[in-house]
């Protein structure tokens, strides 16, 4: 992608816009538990998270490109981060921050919504109860690298995804092949079982998402409508 | 088991303490059982006594209970124990350094007991939190609402016959295909 031809250094846009969007996120910290502590010290100086470029938090969701799920989220407490991410201007990012976010962590009961993921699409899940500062930054870079090569999303689908459908079904369904002899029954909850029974694959309209993104080249909306027409 | 941790025989051997001795002469009727376990005492009231004992504790000057301390309910569901609920209250009083608690029995059908809220002002926000998690309805409170669950809600989550998974989400729910439980291969 990037050749010197003397002095000149060429590339693609898509590329340098990536680059710029991948250390200037905005971030909107929706704190509610006690992962916010570790997600303060990672953004303080010891851990210092301006130095990837993600220094700011905005607290007002419209100008912030990341969410930041940080905490339990209850269902009471659901409409409201709805509310949030549909304030977000595309492109936006989602990451659900620890346990509890990403899964309802041991609150497995009347109150807790279980996962983020089933309210809305969530781009990168940091695991830890809570989290350490340094799995915080290991995510944040992850994020980066999504940004970069993938670019912007949008339902958690890159266009990228979208391009290449078929190849990204396949890879999809070997990535979660299980082999026979492996398959459990999964007791807590039934609905998860589909997925580790043979024959399972990936619906293709899973994939099939049609992007919004700020900019469109030509060639991606003549791609996007020959899609469509499929 | 010693004969201090079972509670059953602390009840039947311990002697009726001061407070319980008071309010026995005070309220002859009220009072149906009563144990005391290393100075701090329990009294069970009749539910019909109970507003009066409650004035009666805070006001005169032998108890002075200025503080209602906690408020909350017990189901007996799975104890196999009737009458099913048990309302229980925790008192304090700062001007004789001393605790008190109350209990009062309450049937499934008739789960009313009077509020106490003009008595002691913290007991507000109590009786609804109560009543959320319980289902007890507090007659007389000015303000008997869910606290800290939603409107939408439906049942009372506390209870032991409410799904210990159940949910109501406010929002539509997009199903997730995966899930690990953690090391539970069976």
């Amino acid at each position: 992608m990037d050749t010197d031809y003397g002095g000149f250094k060429t590339t693609t846009f898509d590329s340098v816009v990536n680059w710029s969007r991948k250390f200037s996120l905005f971030q909107y910290p929706f704190v509610t538990a006690c992962c916010g502590m570790e997600y303060m010290a990672a953004a303080c100086s010891h851990y210092d998270i301006s130095r990837f470029g993600a220094e700011i938090p905005r607290f007002s969701p419209r100008q912030a490109d990341v969410l930041w799920v940080v905490g339990t989220i209850t269902h009471k407490m659901s409409p409201i981060l709805k509310t949030i991410y549909d304030q977000m201007a595309d492109p936006k990012w989602v990451i659900a921050f620890g346990a509890c976010a990403s899964s309802g962590g041991f609150y497995q009961n009347y109150s807790v919504l279980q996962g983020i993921d089933r309210l809305i699409p969530v781009d990168l899940y940091i695991a830890g109860c809570p989290p350490r500062p340094e799995a915080v930054l290991d995510g944040l870079m992850e994020l980066q690298n999504s940004i970069q090569y993938d670019g912007p999303k949008a339902n958690g689908i890159t266009p990228t995804a979208i391009r290449h459908k078929d190849q990204k079904v396949d890879q999809l369904n070997r990535y979660f092949e299980i082999p026979k002899k492996d398959v459990f029954e999964n007791q807590q909850n039934p609905k998860s079982n589909r997925l580790s029974k043979p024959g399972f694959s990936y619906a293709d309209d899973f994939i099939n998402v049609s992007p919004h993104i700020g900019y469109d080249s030509p060639k991606m909306q003549k791609d996007k409508a020959a899609l469509k027409e499929e | 088991m010693s004969e201090e941790i079972s509670t059953k025989e602390t009840e039947v051997i311990s002697e009726a303490g001061e407070l319980t001795t008071l309010l026995q002469e005070e309220f002859p009727d009220a009072v149906s059982g009563f144990h005391a376990h290393r100075g701090d005492e329990t009294v069970v009231i009749e539910r019909d006594a109970f507003e009066a004992v409650c004035r009666f504790l805070r006001d005169d000057l032998r108890c002075s209970f200025e503080i209602m301390m906690d408020l909350t309910a017990v189901d007996r569901l799975e104890m196999k124990e009737t009458p099913r609920f048990e309302m229980v209250y925790h008192f304090k009083s700062l001007t004789h350094a001393r605790r008190l608690r109350i209990k009062v029995l309450l049937t499934e059908e008739d789960c009313k007991i009077d509020s106490i809220h003009h008595l002691w002002k913290a007991v507000d926000w109590y009786e609804r939190e109560c009543y959320d998690m319980f289902g007890i309805h507090f007659e007389g409170h000015p303000d008997l609402r869910r606290l800290l669950m939603y409107d939408e809600f439906e049942g009372h989550p506390l209870r032991k016959d409410y799904p210990i998974d159940k949910q109501q989400p406010l929002l539509e729910l997009k199903e997730v295909e995966e899930r690990h439980t953690y090391g539970r291969h069976t």
